[in-house]
């Protein structure tokens, strides 16, 4: 009764405009005022900080950062006119790019959100110049940014590896699949859409011109080869890179390019605090109802609802679809894993579902839960970085979340889409 | 609606907001420099390593006062996210009403997490306890919270009182 | 009256901290009537160690179990049982250490800090992984390894010619992978969850760390129990400690199949070996810990070098 209360205030909350972070916060403290009154309310000073007290977090503010330099500066334009050189001309080309470029800076930052935050704002002005509708471009950038989690390396995968004490490389084995898949699915609904809505690409630029490009942003292109060389030679972390590409950002766009000077810094980096700030928020308020769900010990009272219907495995990987989506609703994936996996994978074992697949079941349904309404981690990192309502972004995503489901169905019910690779790998 | 530029109030905030763009920039690019420069003495050298395993602890204590200290500057921005298609859907005297129960809302709120952070604060302070690699108390991440949600239950009240007008600036800070 | 404390911790539901947990919970719980509750967060659902260790110090959580690597920042005293090679290769022995005088002065080194620690349980050894060789101390000159926030332990491979390198533990796999740092120390248990065997050419069994555990209370909450309900908790979790001991050895005997299994090269220390590592790591250690324990950090270490003495002999 009070539970229903507390939801629906909060959506009528949501609705009349409140802002969001009123809106993830209240419930959480009359939550806990009336379930938990005996803990101090100083638990609230201590849910707030730890919801963004977290090493994995810190790429976020820095790939943040890092887009807004080069926004703001040529290396975004020398990039996306490099891409366009060569892509430009085909039909679709630019949501390809968008598609692929998503799967390959998600899976060095391992960070769907960052991934947002870092291409939103690159690709985002090259697909509505090139006749994608806004809402398209939206559902497209922050869908295709979700695969960070799939694509190895990913901490998601590593904090279930370390739960369930699965194969790390197992694991990585079967997310590389699995999100290769998910970003074809993409691309297939990136053509459909082209074709459908007739989407002329540029004429093709003849091989001169294209030189005269790349010679251009030689120095634009050594971005992504000195993040991608440094990570995967060892010279530093994901996390690492992602301060590092800030630094190079500055350097090129400072020394080399000049188009940037000592103030132009100064602004892009409190707009780039204030972009974080908005987002960041809303995680550190999440946190409050998050930790009053955890000790309810809500996941427990599933279980013993699947044991009282006697589900099959159907039912029971179809209750983990609802339950994560509802979570990612307002915890980062991270802490999901943590909350719902200790209780759910026993049965899921109990099941016969093997642990890899059920690894990866779990974290495409993070991934879902990160960008379906109305709360999703990476609508709200969409909305702040580009500058967009999110009413428009939840329209235009809508599509994109039926053909995750989709994939989603497909994956959890054909194992071997999963497991193939591993099976391969397995000694 | 919002107080003209010329009066001390005004003059007032455009200062705060002043130190608050310059400190947010500054803790942005500490963040960023304190990482690389973990990176580059790890790799030119490595005996000295141990001499900076503080970096990723203070990167996130600045990573936590920087998010908590740009919330006041992003309100008056207009820049904190919210659904408000439907609102500006509804006539000016609804917006106007609603707009105020929001503004109230929020002061309340962020006032009473100012409240509690700073209890928090207070309590971890008097524990005497450390970081574990910075070795410097702990209880700084914790005034974070009043601080960040003092500068925010300022624009809340504000607004409620019609002395800035936050949502005319949405917008106009992309 | 009825008591219920909500316990959280690190581990997973799988590991023996965690099932040590549940078998005192249900002794608690039948020698109390049902009238002491255990309710338990593994995982860190609650939160990270050093926010489960605040929550419990400030009441915001009832109690937790929290690695002793976790707890310098509260209680700089208790690092002395980050000191590698603190207790001798014997686990009886070791055990004589740990519950004896030496054990009682880290317990009583909380009082002051509004918890009641009441007792240290263990938790496995640590040994080394790295992708360069590791049989022989003269081998980690130039080396990386990754190592918990702890002054301590940073000591410990330095005192070596090694350098220690703080990372997120959820970023380590990757980071041995690609090399950003050599090697890692855990317990055997940890090294075949974590498969760092997938992405690591060595490993020394070296056994030169002590996983500890302290069992906290908040005080105040401890103090409301009547005493009767407070020495059924010790008692239980003292029973109890034997038996997470002899999970945690079988948890690290079957680790130890399963990375075998793999094709990393595995060398085991000697005793004169490990006298050998004693003689370099433990001195420049303990002093590293006198630094930042002051006084009360040498009235442990003399009980505990009083009762080493007397328990491995001289
Ligand atoms: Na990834
Ligand atoms: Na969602």
């Amino acid at each position: 009764m009070i539970i229903a209360a507390i939801v629906l205030g909060s959506l009528a909350f949501l609705f009349l405009g409140f802002e969001m972070l009123i809106v993830l916060g209240i419930p959480g403290i009359l939550t806990k005022e009336f379930f938990y009154s005996t803990i101090p309310n100083i638990i609230y000073g201590q849910r707030i900080v730890g919801g963004i007290n977290h090493s994995t977090l810190l790429a976020i503010p820095f790939f943040i950062f890092a887009a807004e330099i080069m926004s703001k500066g040529s290396i975004a334009r020398y990039l996306t006119q490099m891409v366009g050189a060569f892509l430009g001309h085909r039909r679709g080309g630019m949501g390809l790019t968008t598609v692929a470029t998503a799967a390959a800076f998600g899976s060095v930052s391992g960070s769907a959100p960052a991934t947002v935050a870092a291409l939103g704002g690159i690709v985002y002005p090259e697909l509505k110049r090139q006749g994608y509708s806004d809402k398209f471009s939206l559902g497209l950038i922050v869908s295709s940014a979700e695969v960070a989690l799939l694509i190895p390396p990913s901490i998601t995968l590593i904090i279930y590896a370390w739960l369930t004490g699965t194969s790390v490389a197992s694991l990585f084995a079967a997310g590389l699949v699995v999100g290769v898949f998910l970003s074809a699915v993409f691309c297939l609904y990136v053509l459909f859409y082209a074709f459908r809505n007739d989407i002329k690409g540029d004429p093709r630029m003849p091989w001169r011109e294209r030189a005269k490009v790349m010679q251009r942003g030689l120095w634009a292109l050594g971005l992504p080869v000195v993040m991608l060389g440094g990570i995967y030679t060892g010279v530093f972390t994901p996390t690492e890179a992602a301060a590092v590409s800030v630094v190079y950002a500055l350097l090129v766009e400072m020394v080399v390019y000049r188009h940037m000077g000592v103030r132009d810094v100064v602004r892009v980096a409190t707009g780039a605090a204030i972009t974080t700030g908005t987002i960041f928020v809303l995680l550190a308020m999440g946190s409050i109802v998050a930790y009053f769900i955890t000790l309810a010990q809500l996941p427990t009272l599933v279980i013993d609802f699947l044991a009282a219907i006697d589900a099959n495995w159907v039912v029971f990987l179809l209750i983990v679809n609802l339950l994560f989506l509802v979570a990612g609703m307002f915890i980062d994936p991270n802490s999901t894993m943590l909350i719902l996996v200790p209780a759910l994978y026993p049965v899921a074992v109990s099941f016969g579902i093997d642990p890899v697949h059920f690894g990866i079941i779990v974290t495409l349904n993070t991934c879902i839960g990160m960008i379906t309404p109305p709360f999703g981690l990476d609508i709200f990192v969409a909305a702040s970085t580009l500058g967009e309502s999110v009413v428009k972004i939840i329209r235009g995503i809508t599509p994109f979340i039926i053909v995750n489901l989709i994939a989603l169905v497909i994956i959890s019910y054909l194992p071997d889409i999963s497991m193939f690779l591993p099976r391969l790998l397995a000694p | 609606m919002a107080t003209n530029p010329d009066s001390g109030l005004a003059k007032a905030l455009g200062l705060l907001a002043s130190f608050e763009r310059i400190a947010l920039a500054i803790l942005m690019l500490a963040m960023v420099g304190l990482t690389v420069m973990g990176v580059a003495v790890r790799e030119i050298v490595p005996a000295y390593a141990r001499n900076v395993s503080w970096v990723d602890e203070g990167a996130r204590y600045i990573m936590v006062w920087m998010v908590f200290l740009s919330l006041g500057l992003a309100l008056a921005e207009g820049r904190q996210i919210a659904m408000t298609s439907f609102l500006e859907k509804m006539s000016p005297k609804v917006q106007l009403w609603v707009g105020r129960f929001i503004d109230l809302s929020g002061l309340a709120l962020s006032l009473y997490i100012a409240w509690y952070g700073f209890e928090m604060a207070q309590n971890v302070a008097r524990t005497g306890q450390f970081s574990p690699t910075l070795r410097i108390p702990a209880a700084i991440i914790y005034y974070a919270l009043p601080a960040g949600f003092l500068l925010l239950a300022l624009r809340y009240g504000l607004s409620l009182f019609g002395l800035i007008d936050r949502r005319a600036n949405a917008g106009a800070a992309h | 009256q009825q008591f219920t404390a909500r316990i959280g911790h690190l581990e997973s539901e799988q590991q023996p901290r965690h099932k040590g947990l549940v078998m005192v919970a249900d002794l608690v719980n039948e020698r109390t009537d049902g009238n002491v509750k255990f309710e338990l967060f593994p995982a860190g659902q609650l939160g990270q160690a050093r926010e489960m260790n605040e929550g419990t110090q400030l009441g915001l959580i009832e109690g937790t179990v929290s690695p002793a690597a976790f707890l310098a920042g509260f209680n700089p005293a208790v690092s002395i049982l980050d000191v590698p090679f603190l207790y001798p290769a014997d686990r009886a022995q070791s055990d004589e250490i740990r519950s004896g005088a030496f054990g009682d002065a880290v317990l009583a080194s909380f009082a002051p800090l509004g918890l009641k620690a009441i007792t240290i349980w263990p938790n496995g050894r640590k040994s080394m992984t790295s992708n360069e060789e590791i049989a022989a101390l003269e081998n980690f000159s130039g080396q990386s390894f990754r190592v918990m926030d702890s002054q301590v332990l940073i000591e410990q491979f330095n005192a070596v010619g090694a350098s220690a390198i703080a990372l997120p533990f959820g970023e380590l796999y990757t980071a041995l992978q690609t090399g950003v740092v050599d090697g890692q120390e855990n317990a055997l248990d940890t090294i075949a969850t974590m498969k760092y065997q997938e992405v690591q050419d060595y490993l020394l069994i070296s056994e030169h760390g002590a996983n500890e555990d302290i069992v906290m209370f908040n005080q105040a909450w401890w103090d409301s129990l009547p005493p009767e309900y407070q020495a059924v908790i010790e008692d239980a979790f003292d029973e109890v400690r034997p038996q997470v001991e002899e999970l945690k050895e079988a948890a690290q005997a079957t680790a130890l199949e399963a990375i075998r299994a793999s094709d990393i090269t595995i060398n085991e220390l000697d005793e004169a070996q490990r006298a050998a590592f004693r003689e370099a790591m433990y001195g420049p250690s303990r002093d590293a810990y006198l630094a930042n324990a002051g006084d009360a950090g040498q009235g442990i270490v003399d009980a505990y070098e009083t009762a080493y003495d007397a328990v491995v002999g001289q």
